[in-house]
């Protein structure tokens, strides 16, 4: 039984404060440092790399959007997790030439970890490759492991450094961070199946280009519009898509949830993959419904014995969809544990196994662990 | 509706996965994956049937022992261990491969395994936390039949790579093999010719100068015939390193033949003086890299060299040209001793000529029996005829009787010798039966007869005098061998071992020349020999000589101690026999006493 993870949190922006919670962490006792902070802070690369590389502890993590600290999500500020276990960090590059070179990197980089069995995963979520590198790091680990992350990065969609490393912040990797100790998780989304199934017809990663032989664009504003009837706006995309994502279900049920974020006026792209020929339901929620989602997740983490830290990956679009709101659900994930101070990140995008095992790149859900 | 759509769906992208790529385990491998990702597996494998290569096959031949074995699995791993290994796993495969079944499901130790036939070559194995419903596992037939379809196709695409690689795997050998000497991997003759053609081109375009180094290794059939060819090969090994490390990037270093390599130089000065200064540097760093002792395990061995070369900047001589004038300059070198190197002029061409047409000519005079033996006396110092030293005369048509200083030398670099050995040998037998029906004095003992190196070194060399004795119907104790020291030591085991079976037979054995060359004297007590012959050199003014004397009063020494007779040869006048005398020699045979006589001369001598 390790003790429980010491916890510094600041609303503030400053490196400065920043550096006194990591030197206040390190002095008393941590073994490891889980950086979480935003990118509304616009830390100065120059000195967070000093801050960094000056770390005498293992430091990983990541810039999300906002930062979660007990049931509350602040779009400035950082927190400090110093960790009483030492983990073992590796950092994978993701600007391989093509998927059999990523495929040889993960291979060759993951033996020092083999023989771990709990990870947390921190992507740049700007990586087109994020859910190959979940596949391949899959296929090398194996089934039976347990893996909650997100996606780092900020909402202007723009390439930055956004991974902590004790050699300063960098970009363009995914952090792999293996941990000595079981993790227990378990992911939820709140998303039901409003109409479908449709065929994906053409598509391209996580480009979808054709539903049921016509444009997937086209065909999605014709459904969302039979589905609400009323006019659609010209910009209905940029405001309705984050109502109706669409879901890829599972033979046993579960949903995965593929969020459209932009268009072309004839594609859909969507954070992670849709395959061709599978098949694609269109997917609505309220904020109950995924309220009551997260309070499951919640429950079942709170059944397991181990709380000694509790971390969350909690999808951006939520705090979208939701607004205010979204304080709601993060109190209701809170809630179950009232000696265990909730931290987290409002990410882009969510890793997380299954019930089935695999380690998946999730959208618009809902990843709690605890270890 | 939805469902039925759904399992389409799955049925549809797993088929799509197997149309892609040639390649069995990438196909495979994505086919896996997408099981695993449409069918909400936790582990999917495949095992296929595979020969002890463990190359994945489809062609079930009772004959040959293939066996059902793990291919791949995705993902890799099932609570940190590698599917591979999974005994239980591939028992429970094993046991449904032997079935009729062609899908099965079984619930093992809380595993759940949906096993299913790939044709009758291999196994999909996909483990799930739940059931496959009966529809999917009805949907994944025809998937399973274009997997098993793509899978074949696959194997043959390996094959066929496979064979594909092995040909020009076996192209590239052999045209190594056809460029290259497989003892020292140097190019060998057929490629440096190709090579000297292509530098004659770029030496007549760009005006430059090139030449060809022969290089003739002396004394490596000493070490082929002493220690074995493996010896003699692992020098030559070595010479092949120190050539090419010596030239390194300035010339192309060959194997011309058995122990000659050859070497090309291009884009020498086309200034002469600096050229020759150029060839004669690289010239004296190879014979130091050959003289230089190579240390086997087996040994120490040294070698030496004669080089010979020939330059060329115009297309007026040809690689044949060329080579032939390499050869020949190394062939005078070779003439100079050891070490020697020389430039090809026209002048050895003629003298090499001549040298062929002598030989020829010997040829010819052994076909026209021209040749013929004289004996030369032998006496005591009582003046009774104790012998006589059967001695070539060649009458040469052309040119009267030719010196044996001259032909002998040239017939001993060819295998001539031999041929004009065994006609000594014959004709000397021959003479003997004559003599035997004379009524020969009591003191006359044997007609002696001359025996080179090459015959000495003959397999059969014992076989060709007791042959020849017998065939003749003489008394071997009529016939006496002389060979020189230096011959005998060339190979002191071989010649004590032929001068005992002859001395058994009642063949006797003389020491000829005896002083000129390097004699071990613990080889000579061993040697079954009864007499030296002091070589003419120390009996010419041995009265008044006294080095000469010193010498040959050694020798006389020497034999006495060895239980052995001597003979001096070249006694010419009265002092130097009274000398020799004195000394207590009482053989001899010289101009004093007589001339070498043709043997009808020598049956009158007896008849008067």
């Amino acid at each position: 039984m390790f003790a429980a993870s010491i916890i510094k949190f600041t609303e503030s922006p400053s490196l400065n404060e920043l550096n006194d919670a990591i030197t206040n962490t390190v002095k008393e006792g941590a073994n490891s440092i889980l950086l979480l902070t935003c990118s509304n802070n616009g830390y100065n690369e120059e000195k967070i790399n000093t801050i960094l590389t000056n770390c005498p502890l293992q430091i990983c993590g990541g810039i999300f959007p906002k930062i979660i600290y007990k049931g509350k999500n602040y779009s400035q500020g950082a927190i400090v997790l110093g960790l009483m276990i030492r983990p073992k960090i590796v950092n994978y590059c993701m600007l391989a030439d093509s998927d059999i070179d990523l495929k040889q990197h993960i291979d060759s980089k993951s033996k020092q970890i083999e023989n771990y069995q709990n990870f947390i995963i921190i992507s740049d979520a700007l990586c087109n490759s994020s859910e190959n590198f979940t596949d391949h790091f899959y296929d090398y680990i194996g089934s039976g492991v347990t893996t909650i992350g997100g996606g780092a990065g900020s909402m202007d969609y723009l390439s930055h450094p956004v991974i902590f490393t004790n050699k300063g912040l960098i970009g363009g990797v995914t952090q792999v961070i293996a941990l000595p100790c079981p993790i227990k998780n378990s992911i939820g989304h709140g998303w039901e199946i409003l109409d479908g199934p449709y065929l994906v017809t053409a598509s391209e990663g996580h480009y979808v280009h054709s539903l049921d032989y016509k444009p997937s664009f086209e065909m999605y504003r014709e459904i969302i519009q039979s589905k609400t009837q009323t006019a659609l706006p010209e910009n209905f995309f940029l405001k309705m898509a984050k109502n109706f994502p669409l879901g890829i279900m599972a033979l046993d049920g579960e949903i995965l949830v593929r969020d459209p974020i932009q268009t072309d006026g004839s594609y859909l792209e969507c954070v992670g993959n849709v395959p061709v020929n599978s098949m694609v339901y269109l997917l609505q929620s309220d904020q109950d419904k995924m309220i009551m989602a997260s309070q499951k997740i919640a429950q079942e983490v709170a059944a397991e014995e181990q709380l000694n830290t509790l971390l969350l990956f909690d999808c951006i679009s939520r705090d979208l969809f939701m607004g205010d709101n979204i304080c709601d659900e993060l109190e209701a994930i809170q809630q179950p544990f009232p000696n265990t101070c909730l931290v987290g990140a409002m990410a882009l995008g969510e890793i997380a196994n299954t019930a089935c095992g695999s380690i998946r790149l999730l959208n618009k859900s809902t990843v709690l662990g605890s270890f | 509706m939805n469902t039925a759509m759904h399992i389409m769906s799955i049925q549809h992208q797993l088929v799509l996965a197997i149309g892609k790529g040639v390649d069995l385990k990438e196909m495979l491998h994505q086919f896996l994956r997408l099981c695993s990702l449409t069918l909400n597996a936790t582990n999917c494998h495949i095992f296929l049937m595979q020969d002890k290569t463990n190359k994945p096959t489809y062609q079930l031949d009772k004959n040959v022992q293939n066996q059902l074995n793990h291919y791949l699995s995705f993902p890799m791993k099932k609570n940190g261990e590698l599917s591979s290994k999974n005994k239980p796993l591939a028992n429970l495969v094993d046991q449904f491969f032997d079935t009729s079944h062609v899908t099965q499901v079984i619930d093992s130790e809380s595993n759940l395994y949906h096993f299913f036939k790939i044709a009758d070559f291999g196994v999909l194995a996909i483990e799930r936390k739940q059931y496959l419903g009966s529809e999917i596992q009805s949907a994944l037939t025809p998937v399973l039949k274009k997997l098993a379809i793509s899978s074949i196709a696959s194997m043959n695409h390996l094959s066929l790579i496979l064979e594909i690689k092995t040909r020009q795997q076996v192209e590239e050998k052999i045209r190594y093999q056809a460029s290259h000497d497989f003892l020292t991997g140097l190019y060998n003759r057929m490629q440096m010719q190709e090579y000297l053609a292509k530098t004659i081109d770029s030496c007549v375009k760009q005006q430059k100068t090139g030449a060809i180094l022969l290089i003739n290794l002396i004394k490596l059939k000493n070490i082929n015939d002493v220690m074995g060819y493996h010896v003699g090969d692992k020098v030559l090994r070595q010479v092949a390193i120190r050539l090419k490390n010596t030239v390194k990037n300035i010339a192309t270093v060959g194997r011309f033949d058995g122990h000659q390599f050859i070497i090309l130089l291009k884009k020498l000065p086309s200034n002469s003086a600096i050229e020759k200064s150029a060839i004669d540097s690289i010239i004296s760093e190879l014979i130091y890299a050959v003289e230089i002792p190579f240390e086997l395990t087996e040994g120490r061995f040294s070698l030496s060299c004669s080089i010979g070369y020939e330059t060329f900047n115009d297309a007026s001589k040809g690689v044949q040209d060329i080579l032939k004038n390499a050869s020949i300059a190394m062939y005078e070198a070779f003439k100079r001793g050891k070490n020697k190197a020389l430039a090809y002029d026209k002048m050895m061409l003629q003298k090499l000529n001549d040298h062929i047409n002598y030989i020829r000519e010997i040829k010819n005079a052994l076909r026209n029996n021209e040749f013929e033996l004289y004996y030369q006396p032998q006496f005591d110092h009582l003046n009774n005829m104790i012998g006589a030293e059967a001695l070539l005369r060649w009458n040469n048509p052309l040119r009267g009787y030719e010196s044996p200083a001259v032909y002998i030398p040239i017939a001993e670099e060819s295998d001539l010798i031999i041929q004009i050995g065994r006609y000594v040998l014959k004709q000397a037998c021959k003479d003997i039966k004559k003599l035997q029906q004379l009524p020969l004095p009591e003191s006359f003992k044997q007609v002696s007869i001359n025996i080179s190196a090459k015959q000495l070194a003959k397999h059969n060399f014992v076989e060709t005098i007791t042959s020849a004795i017998e065939e003749s119907k003489i008394s071997p104790a009529h016939l006496k061998i002389e060979i020189t020291e230096s011959v005998m030591m060339g190979d002191i085991e071989l010649s004590i071992a032929c001068l005992e079976q002859l001395q058994e037979f009642g063949v006797e054995c003389a020491i000829d020349d005896f002083g000129t060359g390097y004699s071990s004297l613990i080889y000579l007590k061993r040697l079954p020999a009864s007499l030296l012959k002091i070589d003419r050199f120390f009996v010419t003014d041995i009265h008044k000589d006294k080095s000469n004397y010193a010498i040959a009063n050694m020798i006389i020494e020497l034999a006495k101690s060895l239980n052995m007779e001597v003979i001096a040869e070249g006694v010419e006048t009265k002092q130097e026999l009274e000398c020799l005398i004195e000394l207590g020699c009482y053989q001899y045979q010289g101009f004093y006493f007589g001339r070498p006589l043709p043997f009808n001369k020598l049956l009158d001598s007896f008849n008067n």
